[in-house]
């Protein structure tokens, strides 16, 4: 059984957090423009409270790029956290460093999803400012007229999506590359510990949105 | 290392909160339903008035106002502070409307935010204190400001937090 490269894994962590920021930079700039605030809250809130809403929006900004790398780390050492416990749950116990370092590799999924939604934001500048933070590719978003549902479904839709199939099958290729075992084998283990996260995390985030709302 | 019976025991555990939690949100959306159709009409709540009489939300001498707005405030919020000074703003096309402003806080509290904002120019406009803490209990509040705008006593709008004056009046034009 091979071991994973600590200094590899924070290569590959560094470079997709710069990627990230860098993405999200790019959408601020591009599409989060102050025309969009007023265009979605215009409908809610008093012309003079956007224009405080932008302040802090604005003000806070940099604290936010800050915060994308620890939110990272944060998601990864979640999911092999709880990726290590199901192949330890299943006596097939496995290095934390490999399942890290497949994690880490498999956020490319992620990355690439933000590419895509920029890509599709700049191409669409009429896009209606409702429809903007609604839009995640490939999911179930895409085939459902949001209009007609409460806002509590939109991210549980968003988040059944053809990526995160990806995800789960891209962790489980690296381990299957590392461990050496059939791919069902590694990603039975994977699925079922990567979605009862999922689950729960939806579940309290829709909890504390039905309290809010 | 644990055996295999505390291994199905860990299972069994995660299965459980991984299905409780769902069925948790589940009953949340159906009480929340429940709270909504419950003050579709409006009910029979009592609140303390400034000088601690009560007053029943269906008191008969409301009936001159044939639209009510409820608005659940608590007086050190910004939000609900903005919110007033709107309703000030523009006083003179509000008449029509009776505001009823509640809160939980306590009486000091109250008769300072009244005094500050000068409320009792407002005749329509009045401030009730919330002492059986009817907001969480019958109207299910978890956000202040919060409005549920009735007409004819009958729920038209509710509106969860910080709002242009125009949706909470919608037939009144240049507010």
């Amino acid at each position: 059984m091979n071991t994973a490269k600590p200094d590899n894994n924070i290569a590959i962590f560094a470079a997709y957090s710069l990627l990230y920021i860098l993405i999200v930079y790019l959408i601020n700039k591009m599409v989060y423009t102050d025309e969009f605030y007023y265009s979605l809250l215009g409908q809610k809130i008093a012309t003079e409270r956007i224009f405080d809403v932008i302040k802090i929006a604005r003000k806070y900004q940099v604290l936010y790029y800050l915060l994308i790398p620890i939110l990272f780390l944060l998601r990864t050492m979640i999911f092999s956290t709880a990726i290590f416990c199901g192949f330890y749950l299943i006596d097939k116990g496995l290095r934390f460093g490999i399942i890290l370092k497949s994690v880490i590799q498999a956020e490319i999924v992620f990355v690439v999803v933000m590419l895509i939604r920029l890509v599709y934001f700049v191409l669409n500048p009429g896009l209606s400012a409702q429809a903007i933070p609604n839009f995640y590719p490939l999911s179930l978003t895409n085939l459902i007229n949001l209009n007609n549902i409460p806002a509590y479904y939109i991210y549980p839709l968003q988040l059944v999506n053809i990526f995160e199939v990806g995800y789960m099958f891209l962790i489980a290729y690296g381990i299957k590359t590392v461990t050496r075992n059939t791919m069902l084998e590694t990603l039975k283990p994977v699925a079922c510990s990567y979605l009862t996260v999922i689950l729960l995390w939806l579940s309290i985030l829709t909890f504390l949105q039905l309290q809010l709302s | 290392m644990p055996g295999p019976k505390r291994k199905s025991l860990i299972i069994a555990f995660v299965v459980a909160v991984v299905l409780a939690l769902p069925a948790a949100v589940l009953i949340t959306i159906a009480k929340k339903r429940e709270k909504l159709e419950k003050v579709s009409a409006l009910p029979h709540s009592v609140f303390l008035t400034c000088s601690g009489k009560p007053f029943v939300l269906t008191d008969p001498r409301s009936g001159k106002y044939s639209r009510q707005i409820l608005n659940f405030f608590s007086p050190d919020c910004e939000h609900c502070q903005y919110m007033t000074r709107s309703y000030l703003r523009c006083r003179d096309k509000l008449s029509t409307t009776q505001i009823l402003m509640i809160t939980i806080a306590d009486s000091a509290s109250v008769a300072k935010f009244k005094c500050d904002y000068h409320l009792d120019s407002m005749p329509n406009i009045i401030l009730l204190r919330d002492t059986a803490f009817e907001c969480t209990r019958t109207f299910g509040i978890t956000v202040i400001p919060s409005f549920f705008i009735y007409e004819d006593q009958k729920l038209a709008k509710k509106i969860v937090g910080e709002t242009k004056i125009e949706n909470l009046f919608p037939d009144e034009k240049n507010l």
